[in-house]
């Protein structure tokens, strides 16, 4: 059976030898757009055996003696193919929308961004991306890349999320999960939010910070930014130039998916 | 003091972010941040200015004494030409 979708505009193709595995992927990545064509044409995936699994990518074979860490294995090497050959301007970010306006929260892996995401997400917002703000390099228009939120036992339980597909020690949910809509068409980028660690749970504050901190938060987490950087920082520029930059005290993820809820509508 | 500061490298591209300057660099694919006092020096190289004429320019919009503003002039020409962002200073005469 082969699993087929376009990740950030990279077709992707996997060839799964257990039809089981292949269901549970097929629904786990059923949020990214169809390739629409019988095309292998792309990345390839090849995942043979019924347990154990050897993943095989072009770049290398893996092992998995368990679903979970062959599940691991795969979802990391198509999310690899994608924000490295994208053909889109993508940074690392979560993006979320709401009436037809976008949020941005730049950070590195770790930060808490995707329990935000499960939390805002569970507040009402849709669902854009939990790893990368993608803009087409002509248009400076946002691509949507809802591939599946990975979240730690400690997440899920912060976000009250039932249900998902277990991983290697996280959970795999898809925005249906938890109550969202995806948007693969999100609208222009209303709010980007830096993020910062608070030891202090009740501490969700929120200030109005300098668009100069945006940029360089922003540049520092660029997967495809230096192919063409003259246009990155045009279009980057363009988009902060309509935005508001806050900066998020990140204490409790509910909390503040709550605070910077309550921030957007009174804006 | 009559050398002419830049113009800037043709291949530059920068844009401009709330009175702070970022230019890529091809050559070496990095973005360069500049801050607030280069990019007052950076705004002006622009091959016809001198440094004397910098240096009224600065003192005119930012006040400060012209030893201060030219000590400050010298420092950032020195970056920006050190990071290969200007062309090299002509000389008038």
């Amino acid at each position: 059976m082969i699993v087929q979708r376009r990740a950030l505009g990279v077709d992707v193709a996997i060839r799964v030898e257990d039809r089981c595995f292949a269901a549970t992927l097929d629904h786990l990545l059923g949020d990214l757009g169809a390739t629409g064509s019988s095309s292998t044409s792309g990345y390839e995936v090849t995942v043979s055996g019924y347990g154990p699994w050897a993943v095989r990518t072009p770049e290398r074979v893996r092992e998995a003696l368990t679903e979970e860490g062959a599940l691991t294995h795969v979802l990391s090497a198509v999310n690899l193919s994608a924000v490295t050959d994208t053909p889109f301007l993508a940074l690392h970010a979560a993006v979320v929308s709401r009436g037809g306006q976008s949020l941005v929260v730049p950070a590195r892996s770790g930060s808490g961004k995707s329990t935000l995401t499960a939390c805002l997400l569970k507040q009402g917002w849709r669902y854009v991306s939990d790893e990368a703000l993608a803009l087409d390099w002509t248009t400076g228009e946002l691509v949507g890349y809802p591939r599946p939120l990975a979240l730690s036992p400690w997440s899920l339980a912060a976000v009250e999320a039932t249900g998902g597909i277990p991983a290697d020690g996280e959970t795999l949910l898809r925005a249906g999960d938890l109550g969202a809509g995806v948007d693969r068409t999100p609208g222009p980028v209303r709010q980007v939010v830096l993020l910062e660690r608070s030891r202090d749970e009740a501490d969700t504050g929120v200030t109005v910070v300098d668009r100069n901190d945006a940029l360089v938060e922003l540049l520092s987490r660029g997967f495809t930014h230096r192919h063409n950087g003259g246009r990155a920082l045009i279009l980057l520029a363009d988009l902060l130039r309509r935005a508001d930059v806050l900066r998020l005290n990140l204490g409790h993820p509910v909390k503040a998916a709550a605070r910077l809820s309550d921030v957007w509508e009174a804006g | 003091m009559s050398d002419v500061v830049g113009p800037p490298a043709t291949w530059t591209t920068q844009i401009e972010v709330d009175g702070r300057a970022y230019v890529f660099v091809p050559s070496s694919e990095t973005f360069l941040a500049l801050n607030e006092t280069a990019t007052r020096v950076w705004r002006h190289c622009n091959g016809t200015m001198t440094r004397d004429g910098l240096v009224t320019e600065l003192v005119s919009s930012y006040g400060g004494t012209r030893g201060e503003v030219s000590s400050v002039v010298e420092t950032a020409l020195h970056l920006l030409t050190s990071a290969g962002l200007l062309n090299p200073p002509a000389r008038l005469g």
